[in-house]
Order: structure tokens, then sequence, then C-alpha cells
């Protein structure tokens, strides 16, 4: 039954998590071929000066890829399941609905870390090739909120998605823009290193949140 | 007989509105029921109640014995549902969702499935959402009684349904539950189609349930009578309901029988020679007993 139930989010899903990969594969050919470039017309020097001395990360091109990547994931698979309220028909399934609800979360949720763990692989084993291991990690820190940003950007998409009425989606939109905000505020190079906990907590309050949501859903909150 | 479906003290508000207060029915095995109601009188919230997606202000409802907020896998495997709208994973096609359905259902049948699509004469790649209102209608049906269900729960089956469709549907649905002695429970705005289809009717009025009991013992009752005067009797001393004067012509409906209808004209000084009893359709008795407003 669980089989099941992942090859419907994967029939929901797949065209979805396709162009992601592809514009995930895109954006990291299109930054190293640009950096490439720079080192080779204006010399690695200055580039080095550029990163250490005037604090500027060279792959800010990244940003916004995991937000827009988790919300299309979250989209893609909650929206078909509102639309209609078809969401009855899935909790009609014989599973218990807290089971169900695990089950299509946790498969967004670690496809989605999935991909990101590959772009990430991706990126550092070509910032490792460039430059050295301070600025690597370094680099890390700095695209590490913009990850978790596309994680609960994900999982806002379910918050928003599956709650019930349209009085209340609002006001939790509002609360996950803001949330998702904070891990935008500083364009500084690991400006949220100290901040792990912070990412931690807000993954876990977001958790939370939809779960809320697929509470007020079931008991028919009008 | 076995009760599949118990509601009890059942009472539901919307805000201030009473949908409604004290509701009361089961429904045995192995029947048809229809429940029928105007719009806004809470057949909808029944069924939602039923499965679960609403909780009632007060009362419970309990599905082969289990609360209705509660079910467990084991009850929802024996319940099949069409939502209103006939809605289904429109993003899938009819062989995707045939192999998704079959691994929840044990007892699960391809056979009227597939029965069924082969008269739509549809490719199993072509996606439901491509579909006609009708097709898909027959998708959301040969999903349901492939399920082989016991109990199966129809929101509004003939909603967007043309008269064609709407047929096949009944028919079908009809001849299945019959042969299979499967319990169905269901609503409809057109209430001709539940004629052919049900055993019981249960009628839903603003804030209560009016009747249930067999379509047969309600229609043998259940009569319109028509007859000329001048003057009105005065109704509250007769157990009619619904009576309408236009000039000199009345006309109301009662279980009462003639033989009591016609005595209570006379104790109040009628004549009685042209009152006539008329037979009705199910959705005409549905009118004369709810009204027309």
């Amino acid at each position: 039954m669980i089989k099941a139930l992942l090859y419907k989010e994967w029939i929901k899903t797949r065209w979805f998590l396709l162009a992601i990969a592809i514009a995930g594969l895109l954006l990291h050919i299109y930054m190293f071929m640009r950096v490439g470039r720079s080192i080779r017309l204006v010399g690695a020097e200055h580039i080095w000066d550029v990163i250490i001395t005037r604090n500027q990360f060279l792959f800010s091109e990244l940003k916004y890829l995991p937000l827009l990547s988790g919300a299309l994931l979250g989209l893609s698979q909650f929206i078909p399941e509102i639309t209609n309220r078809r969401i009855k028909l899935t909790f009609h399934l014989p599973l218990r609905e807290k089971t169900i609800t695990t089950w299509m979360v946790g498969f967004g949720f670690i496809l989605l870390t999935g991909l990101f763990l590959v772009q990430f692989a991706g990126l550092f084993t070509g910032i490792h090739l460039l430059f050295a291991p301070e600025i690597v990690s370094n680099g890390a820190l700095t695209v590490l909120p913009w990850y978790v940003a596309g994680l609960w950007a994900y999982l806002a998409c379910v918050f928003v998605a599956v709650e019930p009425t349209w009085r209340m989606r609002i006001p939790n939109l509002l609360i996950s823009t803001g949330l998702i905000r904070i891990l935008f505020l500083s364009d500084f190079p690991a400006a949220y290193a100290p901040m792990p906990v912070l990412m931690l907590a807000g993954t876990i309050l977001f958790v939370l949140f939809l779960w809320l949501s697929v509470f007020r859903l079931k008991v028919g909150r009008q | 007989m076995e009760n599949v479906i118990e509601c009890r003290h059942l009472t539901h508000y919307y805000g201030d509105r009473c949908i409604y207060e004290d509701l009361n029915f089961a429904i045995p095995k192995g029947r048809i029921v229809g429940l029928l109601g105007k719009n806004g009188t809470g057949k909808t919230t029944t069924i939602n109640i039923l499965n679960g997606y609403l909780q009632p202000k007060s009362g419970e409802c309990r599905m082969f014995g289990q609360n209705a907020g509660r079910l467990s896998p084991s009850v929802k495997q024996k319940v099949a549902l069409l939502l209103e709208g006939h809605v289904q994973y429109s993003f899938m096609n009819i062989a995707q969702i045939e192999k998704f359905y079959a691994s929840f259902y044990p007892l699960w049948d391809k056979v009227p499935f597939w029965e069924l699509m082969n008269k739509l004469k549809i490719a199993p790649k072509q996606r439901i959402s491509r579909m006609s209102c009708g097709q898909r209608s027959q998708v959301a049906l040969g999903i349901i009684l492939a399920q082989n269900a016991d109990l199966l729960i129809l929101d509004d089956f003939s909603m967007g349904l043309d008269p064609g469709y709407r047929r096949l549907f009944v028919d079908y649905l009809s001849e299945y539950a019959h042969a299979e002695d499967k319990t169905v429970f269901v609503t409809s705005h057109i209430i001709q189609d539940m004629e052919r289809l049900i055993d019981d009717c249960m009628i839903l009025d603003y804030g209560k349930l009016l009747l249930q009991q067999p379509v047969d013992r309600f229609l043998n009752s259940f009569k319109r009578y028509r007859m000329t005067s001048l003057l009105a009797p005065n109704w509250k001393k007769m157990p009619v309901v619904h009576p309408e004067k236009i000039r000199n012509k009345m006309e109301f409906y009662s279980d009462a029988g003639k033989q009591t209808i016609v005595q209570n004209l006379k104790e109040q000084g009628f004549e009685t020679n042209d009152l006539q009893e008329e037979s009705l359709t199910l959705e005409e008795a549905f009118i004369g007993l709810t009204g027309k407003y």
C-alpha cells in the first residue's frame, strides 16, 4: 500500500522533479563557466582578492533556486490534492491519516533533500577544485540557509495548501513568508554560521504547522 | 437486521446556522438507501461526517460499529466512496489508477472496471483529466465496483451527467448492488434517478429528518388530493401537508388515506364528491412533503 501511495506521489511530481533537477544542473554549469571565464580573464589572484578581502560569494545566482525548487515540488504534490478536495479520497485510503501524511510529506522532503545534497556535492566538488579549503567551508555555510529555505518552502506549501479555509491560508502564508525571509536577511558569506539551531527549530516548527493544517482538515474546519 | 451505519443524536451547525438537530437514523445491511433533501439541508454534511471529514457538534455516527471520525484501515477497506462530481485522481490514466487502487483492496476485482472502460472505448493511457464528465463518472463507478466493498457511499452521483450516463450509472449500480447484496447510501439532486435505484428513502428538511421508510410504502401511502371549493377548510385540523388554494382549486398532500381525509372534510361541512386522490412519483412526493420553496 505504501508503495502505491508513493507511486501516486511520483506520478504527480515526476515532471516537476525533472524540471527542478535540469534547472539546477544548468544553473551550476552556468555558474562554473562564468567563474572559470573570470579566472581566465582577470586572473586567479583577483578572484581570490574578491572572495577574501571583499567578502563576495561567487555563486550567489544559486540563492533562490532551492526556494523555488521546494515551492514547486510542494505545489505540484499538494495542489492536485486540494483541487476538488481530492485529499478526501487520499484520506479514505485504507491507511491511517497519520501514515498517509507522513509518507506523502516524507516522499517530497526526502526527494528534495536528496536533490539538494547532489547539488551541494556538485557545487563543492567544483569549488574545491578551484579554491582553498577555507573558502570551501565558508561557501558551504553561505549556501546552507538557502537550501534550508528550500526545505522550509516545501513544508510551507504543505502547511498552506492543506489548510482547509482561505481565512487561515492567508495568515499561514504570511507566517511562512516571514519565517523564510529570516534566511535571506543577510548576503554576507557565512552570516548564518552560528544559527544551525534556528534552522533546525524552524524546520520542526514547519512540521508542527503542517500537522495543524492536517488536523484542521480532518475535523472539517470551515 | 444488522445496521451498517448508525447515527445517533447528530447535531451540526455551520456558525449559527443549524443544519440539523438530534438526527437519528440507521442503514441496514443490504439496502439501497437514498438521502433526499433540498440544497443546504445537510446531505453532503452527513456524508462528510460519515467519512470522518467533519466532526459533528454533538452526537456520533458509527460505520461497521466504529466511530466515523476514527475509522480503522480495515473498515475503510469495506467502504467505497464516490465524491460529489466524480472526483478522482485526474492526473492518472485509467491503467495507472487501476494499478494504484488494486494495491489497497484485497478483494479488488478488475473485471467490472475494465468492462466499463471498454464500453467507453478510451485508451488505457488517456489521462482522466482529458475525459468528459460522463466518462469520468464511469471511471469513478468502475473503481467503486472493483473495490468489492460492503458499503458504497455515493455523494450526488448524478451531478454533471447527461441523461444517458445517468441511466447507465443507475442501471449498472442497481444491478451490481442487488446481485452482490451490497449496502448503498446515496444522495442525488435528481430524484427520478433515485426512484429506479433505491429501496428506502430518507428525506431531510431544514434541521430535521422528515421520513425514513421503503420507497414503495411511502408512495403507497403518501398521496396528492385535489378538490374544488370556494372556502378552505381549517387545515390545522387535518393531517395534511403543504395545502394550497388557488381561486377555487385546492391541492394538498397526506399519508392518512382517502377515508380519513373525507371524514375530516365532512366534519368541517365540506362536500367531497369531487375529491381526487392521485398517486405520485418519488419526485412529486418529495416536493409534496418538503414543499416547493
